[in-house]
This record gives structure tokens, C-alpha cells and sequence, in this order.
């Protein structure tokens, strides 16, 4: 199937063009076909998948979306991109995405810039940070949730000073409230 | 930052649960689970408003949940703005880690049990829901339970609790409940090999929680007793 190609050359400065020589009369004109140079690196435009067999010990990090079936152990960055761990994935990581979807097991915190999700058969010890979370029935998780990022981790209060209730602003009687 | 709580607020309007939505999900948003509904008995709950509003109080709450986890619990208060810290106690106080044989019977490991799922900063938490977990553990634990979680809970925070009033007729599982609105909840039984220890009547949770001064008692028609406790 023909595609255009231009995205591609943009992101990846390694492919390079080869320019075609002008056709002389006495060659034939081949028909229309696609070209593809072999790149360095071979990956898919859209998707990478790591595979089950696949353990990866470090920080790990790309500009596409990414499926992992396999082990990664360190760091996971994938800033502007979906990530999803495959049932088959066991992650001992930090990890940080765009969206991040749990199938799999992760033992780390995470961080989503935009939701992350815990589904049925998904397992999550550590931290969540993002501003939408879903967590379906059925998983497993052990840590917090919080929308803000940095927020800081919980520390001793001062016990001298007391705790001061902010008034609420435009207080509503309880009483009004009820349906 | 602007949330839930300030339309809660302004409104009296509790935030619905709206589904999670993303745009830009990718191969994640094949996987979209429609809206459930209460496949369970749904009960009234008198005292989960009065929580909400407790918490809306604080700048920035924190709460821990301690029962079985139940996503769109979750879900919910982190909608409202509130970080949300999930220790699932009805699973870990199964594991056979901390129950050892001693002289042909069971005990169990309270120090390592309090060590491993309850080492909390002192003052951490506007708010703690116990959920039922107090009928279904051992009653000399309790004690050092309700301890930990005094400790853990910020002056001026509250610990939520429901507490079966009366001795069940037959087994009777630990529920799982769902928060269908901030009015009522869904019981679930849960799956937990739990077994049931010991009813708790109000008398008996004044006694357990001598500091919490603050105490609001709702009994439901289901002879659970809805009990929540502020520490001031």
C-alpha cells in the first residue's frame, strides 16, 4: 500500500532519501511502486510492542505509543504517548505517559498527564498521579491517588499549632440540601 | 485548583460519578466498561454526606481507605479533589504471613501486621473508612487497631465505621460497598474467607475510641450502625 512518508522523515532523522536518477528514453518506465529504504532502526509507525521474552533493565523512553508484554525493570518515559502493560507485563518501574492502561502488574509510581487505568485483571503497588484515574473491579492496588502532580508526601504536622478550618465560601445550610 | 468540592459547596450538590473520558486514549479506549448498576442491595447511608462535607472542609484532604477496593469508591473522592491512599486490610488480614502456629493455635502477628500495612506519618489523614472491618477482627486487636489509625488521622479529621449491631444467622461474609451516590451505598459480599468476631454497639465504640469526642451515630433498619468520629 502506498504511504506517504514525510511524517516519518521528519521524526527520524536516520532515514535518508535516496535521489532518483532521471529515467533516459531507452528505460523502461517501471510502474508505480512503493519505496522503502531499510532503516537503521526498525519500528512501526504507530505502535511498538515489546515482547513477552523481552526483559529491559533501565530507562526506557520513545516518542510513540508503546505495549509492553515483557519485564522492564528502572525507568519508563513516554511523555507525549500511550502506554499500555499487557497482561503478560511485569513492570518494577517508575513510569510516566500520556495515558497509561494496566493489563499487566506494576510495582512503581505512575504518573499520567491525561488518565490511568487499572483494568479487571490489572495490579498496581505504588503511587498514581494524574488528572483522571479509572480503576475497574477486580484490580489490585496498593498505594495513592492524587490528580495534582508534585504534590509533596505527607509529613509530620506540627502539633503545637492548631489546625485551622478554612470557612467555606457561600456556605449552603445542610438543610437545603436535602433532595 | 478549582474541583468538585467548591461546586459541592456552592451547590449542595454531591458530584455525580461521570466515567473517565480521554480523547486521545488510543488501543485503551477499545476497552471502555459501560456504566454498572447495582447488581446488589442498595441501602440508604446518613452518614457518607456528613463525611464529604467534613472533608470538604480541609485544604486538600487525605484519605485512606481501608476495606476492599472498590474502584469507583476511589474513583469518587478522587473526582472531589482528594488523594486517596488505598490499604486493602480484609486481603492482607488473610495472609498467612501474619497468622502463625504457636502451641496448636492460630495467632496473630499484630506488631508485623500494623508494621507492614498501617506505618502511616503521624497526622496524615482528614479521614479514615474503616468500613466493617472491626466485626471481623480479632477483638484484642482492635484495640491497638484504632490505636494506630488515632495516631495516623490529623486533629480535627474523622474515622468513618459501620458496625454490625447484632450477631449474624448463619455465615456471613464482610461486605464490599459500593458508594452509588453520597446518600446510598451498595453492599457486596465479598469473596474474603473472613469470619465474623464480634458485634459492636455504641457503647462499645465509645469505649474503643476515647479520642474522638465527636461522635455521630446513624442505625440503619439493617442493623448496621453507622458511626462516624471526629478527633478534636
Amino acid at each position: 500500500m502506498w504511504r506517504t512518508r514525510k511524517t516519518e522523515e521528519e521524526k527520524d532523522p536516520l532515514v535518508i532519501r535516496k535521489e532518483e536518477p532521471p529515467l533516459s528514453p531507452f528505460e523502461e518506465k517501471k510502474p508505480m511502486e512503493p519505496r522503502f529504504e531499510p532503516r537503521p532502526n526498525p519500528v512501526r509507525e504507530e505502535v511498538v510492542n515489546i515482547g513477552k521474552s523481552v526483559y529491559i533493565k533501565g530507562e526506557l523512553s520513545g516518542d510513540e505509543d508503546l505495549t509492553i508484554e515483557g519485564r522492564v525493570e528502572g525507568r519508563i518515559e513516554l511523555k507525549a504517548h500511550n502506554l499500555v502493560i499487557g497482561p503478560n507485563g511485569r513492570i518494577n518501574a517508575e513510569v510516566c505517559a500520556k495515558n497509561v492502561t494496566i493489563i499487566g502488574s506494576v510495582v512503581g509510581n505512575i504518573t499520567g498527564s491525561e488518565i490511568v487505568e487499572i483494568r479487571a485483571s490489572g495490579s498496581v503497588v505504588g503511587d498514581i498521579k494524574s488528572p483522571r484515574i479509572s480503576i475497574a473491579d477486580g484490580a489490585h492496588f496498593k498505594g495513592s491517588v492524587d490528580m495534582q502532580k508534585g504534590s509533596e508526601e505527607p509529613k509530620k504536622p506540627e502539633f503545637s499549632k492548631p489546625e485551622t478550618v478554612k470557612p467555606s465560601i457561600d456556605p449552603v445550610p445542610l438543610k437545603t440540601q436535602i433532595k | 485548583m478549582k474541583n468538585l468540592f467548591d461546586r459541592f459547596r456552592q451547590t449542595g450538590e454531591a458530584p455525580s460519578k461521570t466515567p473517565a473520558a480521554s480523547p486521545s486514549r488510543g488501543r485503551a479506549a477499545e476497552f471502555d466498561r459501560p456504566a454498572s448498576k447495582p447488581a446488589n442491595p442498595v441501602f440508604p447511608t446518613k452518614v457518607f454526606r456528613e463525611f464529604i462535607e467534613m472533608l470538604s472542609r480541609k485544604d486538600r484532604p487525605v484519605i485512606l481507605d481501608l476495606g476492599a477496593l472498590i474502584g469507583s469508591n476511589v474513583e469518587y473522592f478522587f473526582n472531589l479533589g482528594v488523594k486517596v491512599h488505598v490499604e486493602d486490610l480484609v486481603g492482607s488480614y488473610q495472609n498467612h504471613r501474619y497468622w502463625n502456629l504457636v502451641e496448636g493455635q492460630m495467632l496473630f502477628d499484630e506488631p508485623r501486621f500494623l508494621e507492614e500495612n498501617l506505618m502511616y506519618p503521624a497526622s496524615t489523614f482528614d479521614g479514615v473508612i474503616v468500613w466493617d472491618l472491626l466485626n471481623f477482627i480479632e477483638p484484642k486487636f482492635a484495640r491497638s487497631f484504632v490505636q494506630r489509625i488515632t495516631l495516623m488521622t490529623k486533629l480535627g479529621g474523622g474515622v468513618l465505621a459501620f458496625v454490625h449491631t447484632q450477631n449474624p444467622q448463619g455465615p456471613t461474609p464482610i461486605n464490599k460497598y459500593r458508594l452509588v451516590d453520597d446518600s446510598s451505598l451498595e453492599y457486596i459480599p465479598s469473596e474474603a474467607s473472613l469470619e465474623f468476631k464480634k458485634t459492636y454497639q455504641t457503647r462499645d465504640i465509645t469505649q474503643l475510641f476515647v479520642d474522638y469526642p465527636g461522635m455521630k451515630f446513624h442505625l440503619l433498619k439493617h442493623n448496621i450502625l453507622e458511626v462516624l468520629l471526629k478527633k478534636e
